[in-house]
């Protein structure tokens, strides 16, 4: 609970629009996309510039309150999950383009601008941003900050990281800092770097600089039908070997396809395996390289091969593709979203393997991934109504990242490590290496004010400024341990 | 210092065996001559010679290939030089993935040889300096003309492992190119000039050695109308791999030159042509170069900025300027009143598409110094920032080599973290750091 006049002081700030404090409003926030975890925030402010937010900091550092910062709430592994009685920064309210620039290629957004609406505002010119997670339609700008979110153009493109140039924070103690900028290599640090992908744990950013690209002389997207994985996989590893790096390569199995069949009528073609193929640049190139990976899926067996043929074409076979997450609520009751990553090279030996776990859990798993980077979303099947199958779901969950680590991959490609995959953590990482990535939240959050307990299964306790040993509060009240 | 040279070598060589030599006047660093040289073999052994240091109090200063030795302030201290020399292998190259994982004493030019013979390379082509290592490309993170079409350092790389001052050995990122579990260290290390931590490994994402290239070429002497063409080309549908602007205060012209990479001649000629159209009246003299005609030509690009060669008379500085792309022609015109007014000499490239201009400044001193901060001014006035990424010790030493940075504060409180005791390239970094 806290303290009214605390409350108070932070409703003078965020303004009673800006304010809420209803237990069944309250509840709007008690996850984000990932609902299988939940705390209800003692208290959601919407502020709507960097000073509110940087006010709202400074009254939670004194007052020694955790504060969440949130943007649209589609996160798929709880990072934006409150501590029970923390503070929800609700970022929603700043969603403005501040400026856009298009003879230097960025524009200037807060971080309440969704994906789509940067390319909707730049579109008329020529241009678009990059990033495209499939939620773009309704996440945010500041929350693809905080999850170095990717899409299915990051083969060729990249990832948020690579069209960030810069960042307006405010950091864990309530100070505002600028990093990066327009230009490139700002002197110092890499701090965009280090804060794209933090997960929101070091601090509220509250403007963003991103790159804009100019806009490809000319799309192409194909279908390409398959009977098995390996002829599917073959034909990717194919394209990669013939030197084209396209801007999409996703693949779809039978399950996954019958459900976006079921949800969207995307109209794919009835078989096991569907690769999507996206050929983007000159038009001269684009349409040498569609006959050559025309020829490489025909050689790898494919059993039909469909063109798009216009604009409205091409996005009804990405709509299936972006909506498969969803779609497959029309096939099964309950889901498991997973999010883990691959050699390519790996991928057909761990679709096998994924299928043999899934035969011995008795569930099964439709399948949906970014095959050029070997991206795998499995999404575990199940009826919660059936005795002990929610429990054999989450087991095969992670039964499958830890395949994925074991093929020299992540656990986490795109959706971030956040509260669901923290115990995933030490499969991938060493002591030594989280203590040390942890090092950076200690420069910038050293009380983990700021989205606590994120991420790292065990928080580094901080100590003060670097200096001799002394025991944290916490170590000597015995609710944390040192290492 | 409590220890003698003598017992220092003693020290280091049961942590390093038959690793450690006393150092030269070559092995100074920015004037600084360090005590020895230890080149340990393995990471275990980078580990445990920074332990000792960092718990004895003595200073060391990481060295990959020694070609960015003239970056940086002069260090504030430095017993020991730590050669990454031993630590020289790729450990994994797998073709199919497009990846490779090296050790951080690997010159980038083996590197290059290797993957050439895939056909594939990685993508960055910084300012050609022989002996250059991947630790170091990382450390100081230089760029070249490709960078507009490829990235930088921090685009490709996707996993290091890092040796800190405490002896801890720690990894970030991996070995996949998609991949969000944990902060980013590999970026975070990209730049860092050796301060947070002795980089022992790194893994990088590759791509395919393009099939085809063009370069169209021309001279000009009006700046502000080649700053303008540079300007339509990225604003055009034509995909550049390089777009630069070079020249020297003794010519009256410059060079313009965009160079196109596909998969076969006929889109890179296509390419070539359409640059020439929107050229317009600059084009009529305009070149298509390709083959080895072509790499020649990048090849004395690159070599037009080295430094002047042994016993030429004065100074010299290497600038790099980071502008928005809007604002390379004024800040090239800036620096040409700037030579004129302090009768330096100057030799400059522009990578025009990406803003990062590099000038080679020649001339007294004095002059010298007295130019970097109204050209630094300049940069500023075009949304960025000046470094001055190549100096002798004596000027490094009077000029603000890395000029002010907005967020010093996160950045001493990052060093702290990591090499709390400064045990690593003290005083080099931004602000000192």
């Amino acid at each position: 609970m806290l303290d009214p006049a605390i409350v108070a002081e932070l409703r003078a700030i965020a303004g009673d629009a800006g304010t809420i404090t209803e237990y069944e409003q309250l509840r709007t926030y008690e996850s984000d996309g990932l609902t299988s975890y939940r705390a209800t925030p003692g208290l959601v402010l919407l502020p709507t510039t960097t000073e509110q937010v940087r006010d709202i900091v400074r009254v939670c550092a004194r007052a020694r309150i955790p504060f969440v910062p949130r943007g649209s709430g589609t996160g798929l592994s709880g990072g934006a999950l409150p501590t029970a009685g923390c503070v929800v920064i609700a970022l929603s309210r700043m969603r403005q383009i501040l400026s856009v620039d298009l003879a230097n290629r960025y524009a200037v957004v807060q971080p309440g601008v969704i994906n789509l609406w940067v390319t909707q505002r730049v579109a008329p010119d020529g241009y678009y941003y990059a990033p495209d997670p499939s939620s773009q339609q309704v996440c945010s700008i500041g929350g693809n900050v905080a999850e170095n979110s990717g899409g299915a153009h990051c083969l060729k493109y990249g990832f948020t990281v690579n069209h960030v140039l810069g960042l307006k924070i405010v950091l864990s103690d309530g100070s505002v800092v600028d990093v990066g900028g327009p230009a490139l290599d700002t002197p110092g640090y890499d701090l965009p770097g280090i804060i794209v992908g933090s997960e929101g744990t070091l601090g509220v950013v509250t403007e963003v600089t991103v790159r804009l690209v100019r806009k490809p002389q000319l799309v192409q997207t194909a279908l390409a039908a398959f009977d098995s994985t390996d002829a599917a996989g073959e034909a990717v590893s194919g394209i990669i070997a013939a030197g084209i790096v396209p801007a999409a390569v996703e693949m779809m199995d039978r399950l996954a396809i019958e459900a976006a069949e079921a949800a969207v009528h995307a109209n794919y073609p009835n078989h096991d395996r569907v690769l999507i193929v996206e050929l983007d640049g000159r038009a001269a190139e684009v349409e040498r390289q569609l006959e050559q990976v025309k020829a490489i899926c025909d050689a790898a067996g494919s059993r039909e091969w469909r063109l798009a043929r216009t604009d409205e074409e091409r996005a009804l076979m990405w709509k299936g593709r972006k909506s498969a997450f969803a779609a497959v609520g029309r096939i099964s009751p309950n889901y498991i979203v997973q999010d883990g990553v691959i050699p390519r090279t790996a991928l057909p030996v761990v679709l096998r393997e994924i299928g043999d776990l899934a035969r011995a859990a008795g569930l099964r798993v439709a399948n949906v991934f970014h095959a050029g980077d070997g991206n795998l979303h499995p999404l575990v099947l199940y009826d919660q109504r059936d005795e002990g199958a929610e429990a054999r779901a989450e087991e095969l969950a992670g039964a499958i990242l830890h395949l994925c680590v074991d093929s020299g991959g992540s656990i986490t490609g795109e959706h971030g490590v956040g509260h669901d995959k923290k115990h995933h953590m030490p499969a991938m990482f060493s002591d030594a290496d989280m203590a040390t990535h942890q090092l950076v939240r200690c420069a910038l959050n050293p009380d983990s004010l700021c989205n606590p307990d994120k991420v790292y299964p065990t928080p580094r306790l901080c100590g003060e400024t670097p200096g001799p040993y002394r025991a944290h509060p916490v170590e000597l009240a015995g609710l944390g341990e040192r290492f | 210092m409590s220890t003698s040279t003598q017992s220092l070598r003693a020290a280091l060589a049961e942590r390093a065996p038959g690793a450690v030599t006393e150092a030269t006047e070559g092995d100074a660093v920015a004037g600084v001559r360090p005590r020895v040289v230890v080149a340990p073999g393995g990471a275990e052994e980078v580990a445990a010679v920074l332990a000792f240091a960092d718990r004895e109090g003595l200073k060391v200063l990481p060295r990959g290939g020694g070609t960015q030795l003239g970056l940086g302030f002069p260090p504030s201290g430095g017993d020991i030089l730590l050669s990454t020399a031993r630590l020289n292998a790729i450990v994994e190259h797998a073709p199919h993935d497009q990846t490779v994982s090296v050790l951080p004493g690997l010159p980038l030019a083996d590197l290059r040889a290797a993957l050439a013979r895939t056909r594939q390379w990685l993508a960055l082509d910084p300012p050609s300096s022989p002996g250059a290592t991947l630790g170091g490309l990382i450390a100081a993170s230089p760029s070249g003309p490709r960078r507009l079409r490829y990235g930088g350092v921090r685009d490709q790389i996707i996993g290091v492992r890092v040796a800190l001052a405490d002896g801890t050995i720690a990894k970030g990122g991996g070995k996949v190119v998609k991949n969000v579990a944990g902060y980013d260290l590999p970026k975070l290390f990209t730049g860092s000039l050796g301060t947070l931590g002795v980089i022992v490994g790194a893994t990088f994402r590759l791509y395919p050695l393009a099939a085809a290239s063009r370069t169209l070429t021309l001279r000009a002497p009006d700046l502000a109308a080649l700053g303008e063409l540079a300007l339509r080309v990225t604003a055009s549908q034509l995909v550049p791999a390089a777009l630069d602007i070079a020249g020297t205060s003794d010519e009256d012209t410059a060079i313009f030159a965009v160079s196109f990479e596909t998969g076969g001649d006929a889109a890179a000629e296509e390419q070539a042509s359409e640059a020439r159209a929107l050229a317009g009246s600059l084009g009529a003299t305009a070149e298509t170069l390709s083959g080895a005609t072509e790499d020649a030509f990048w090849e004395r690009l690159d070599a037009g900025l080295a430094p002047p060669t042994a016993g030429a008379v004065g100074t010299s500085l290497l600038l790099k300027a980071s502008v928005v792309p809007t604002g390379v022609a004024n800040w090239l015109a800036r620096l040409g009143a700037a030579a004129r007014e302090g009768d330096v000499h100057t030799r400059w490239r522009a990578h025009a598409g990406h803003g990062l201009v590099l000038a080679r400044l020649d001339g007294d001193a004095e002059a010298l110094i007295a130019l970097v901060e109204p050209l630094r001014a300049a940069a500023h006035a075009e949304q960025g920032s000046l470094v001055v990424t190549d100096a002798p010790p004596a000027i490094a030493g009077r000029v603000d080599v890395w000029g002010p940075s907005a967020a010093l504060d996160v950045m001493r409180g990052l060093k702290a973290r990591f090499d709390p005791h400064g045990t690593l390239n003290p005083g080099r970094f931004v602000g000192g750091i």
